[in-house]
């Protein structure tokens, strides 16, 4: 009976798990196969790992990646986190709200054209600059191709991740402050043991999203930059789209299997980390 | 000072799309003079210099006119064809999405088995990986079911996507577990408990999958050049990048075409959308 029961429940389960065994499962096992043989499909061992890690772009490509993971998703966690503390009992908020997601919905294909109007060497700003009497700045063939791709991201990212916080905030029982008041805490206190705690699982959230999304912010950089931008902003992607260029699928799946495994130790951590942030605090 | 924050931040995230959607009623002319890269040599005192014409970025069209909009609706319909590829693309996908993801997403958190938690850890795997990861065994199951070149190659592996099942199980999680047992026990049927008591509870969450999913579907790009071999065949979002060889004069208004989708459904479903993610 009880089997029969469970057997149903994954009856729910069966049409996801079916098509994510087709669509990746199955093909991720296939996967393993090339990333192990050569193009003739003799087994090699980590002949193609070796090849990868070895390869000066793929290890930029990485670099750049982890750089820009680095960066932008704990500064849009921030800086979004403290604007929605600041704006937490907004009046009239829900117009706000719809007004600061807006950035996430534009595709990406529209608002380039705003950013490359802005950037672009002949754009706006180098105008302006010119102007005012300053030096005009290469702003997509230098260093600050990367700087803009962090600006675009966090366009984008803030104000969902804001209203998302002060969704998050607004549930925290207003009782816990008047108690942590009554009890004299001081406002860092008070911080620390109820807002920092109850605004975990929203952080947690936030964070699979910004993870995710700065990821997806490649389509603005290949967008803007092109297949082969400035080495600042070459991204995994670049380097996985100019495979999937030739088909070279020995390349492309050591790529993703060692992208695969990064992700899997960092979900780890994060579980971990989560785990350990409430046993210490709470 | 939180005032002049608030209203500093709404008018940053407006800006862009008052840019767009305000130069799609400039004139052909006055597109093209703005915006065109133009350098011209010139010469003076014996000194030849190039003249470097710098983009004139401006929110208000000297003339208002609906001459782009005119081209890509009527004059010139192959724009509207991508605009129905897109649809054909994203619709199904995210009808897809809301099949499958909320039933997955309750079986995983009803069923009783130790195992679901490896499932869920692979879910929540493969939702964090970037699309071209993610490309490399839809590739290679494309090629293997002969669907390579077809728009079932983007949308099959998409209404799999595994970020729904995540997010709805998320909410689920706050979910008043009692409700449900108490109908088990009253003998209500699993598919009942799951229509009629879940479904209509989770009903932001859905409008917020459906929302972040269509803009997501919307705004395909990467998918579309690895599958899609077509120029023809392409969704509006790549058409407007590549398609169009610097034709300012339309751009803005193709923008503002691909854009109004997206706004309309997020403007529907606003209300929904952090309420849905954040339980």
């Amino acid at each position: 009976m009880k089997i029969l029961r469970n057997g149903k429940i994954w009856a729910f389960v069966l049409p996801s798990l079916i098509g994510v065994t087709l669509f990746f499962f199955i093909p991720a096992a296939a996967s393993l196969f090339y990333a192990f043989t050569d193009a003739g499909g003799r087994f090699i061992w980590f002949a193609n790992f070796a090849d990868i890690i070895t390869n000066p772009v793929f290890q930029l490509a990485t670099r750049n990646s982890l750089w820009f993971i680095a960066i932008s998703v704990p500064l849009n966690m921030i800086i979004s986190f403290l604007l929605a503390m600041l704006l937490q009992n907004l009046k009239h908020r829900k117009i706000f709200a719809v007004i600061f997601m807006l950035p996430l919905v534009i595709p990406s294909g529209s608002i380039v054209f705003f950013w490359n109007t802005l950037f672009a060497d002949n754009g706006a700003i180098n105008g302006l600059l010119l102007r005012m009497g300053a030096e005009t700045v290469p702003w997509f063939t230098t260093n600050w191709s990367f700087a803009i791709i962090i600006m675009v991201f966090l366009f984008k990212n803030i104000g969902f991740n804001m209203v998302l916080f002060m969704a998050g905030l607004s549930l925290i029982p207003k009782d816990y402050y008047e108690a942590a008041k009554i009890e004299g805490a001081k406002s860092f206190a008070t911080f620390r043991h109820i807002t920092f705690i109850y605004i975990m699982p929203t952080s947690f959230l936030v964070l699979m999203m910004s993870i995710i999304n700065s990821f997806r912010i490649f389509r603005e950089i290949y967008l803007l930059y092109g297949p082969y931008p400035h080495q600042s902003v070459y991204m995994l992607q670049h380097f996985m789209n100019n495979q999937f260029l030739f088909a070279n699928m020995q390349r492309l799946s050591v790529t993703a299997i060692l992208l695969s495994a990064a992700t899997i130790v960092l979900v780890i951590a994060v579980f971990r980390g989560q785990r350990k942030i409430s046993d210490t605090f709470s | 000072m939180r005032l002049a924050i608030v209203v500093a931040v709404a008018v940053l995230s407006l800006i862009p799309v008052a840019f767009i959607i305000s130069n799609s009623f400039m004139s052909d002319g006055e597109a093209a003079a703005r915006y065109t890269s133009k350098i011209t040599p010139e010469s003076s005192f014996g000194f030849i210099y190039n003249n470097i014409h710098y983009m004139d970025m401006g929110f208000v069209p000297d003339v208002i006119s609906l001459s782009a909009w005119r081209l890509i609706l009527a004059q010139d319909p192959t724009h509207l064809r991508f605009l129905w590829n897109s649809l054909i693309l994203a619709i199904p996908i995210v009808l897809g999405q809301l099949i499958i993801a909320p039933l997955a997403a309750y079986g995983l958190e009803r069923a009783k088995s130790k195992h679901k938690e490896k499932f869920f850890f692979a879910y929540i795997i493969i939702m964090l990986l970037p699309m071209q990861a993610l490309l490399v065994p839809h590739f290679i199951m494309a090629e293997f079911l002969g669907i390579s070149g077809n728009y079932a190659a983007i949308i099959f592996p998409a209404i799999f996507a595994t970020f729904g099942v995540f997010l709805i199980r998320q909410q689920m999680k706050g979910f008043r577990k009692e409700i449900i047992e108490a109908a088990a026990i009253d003998g209500a049927k699993e598919l009942q408990i799951f229509l009629r008591i879940v479904l209509p509870n989770i009903k932001p969450t859905l409008v917020a999958l459906a929302v972040l999913t269509f803009a997501e579907a919307w705004n395909i790009v990467d998918q579309a050049v690895v599958f899609i071999r077509d120029p023809y065949q392409m969704p509006l979002s790549v058409h407007l990048s590549t398609g169009l060889a610097g034709n300012m004069g339309i751009v803005f208004a193709l923008s503002t075409l691909l854009m109004l989708p997206a706004l309309i459904i997020f403007i529907y479903g606003q209300d929904d959308l952090s309420e849905g993610v954040i339980k």
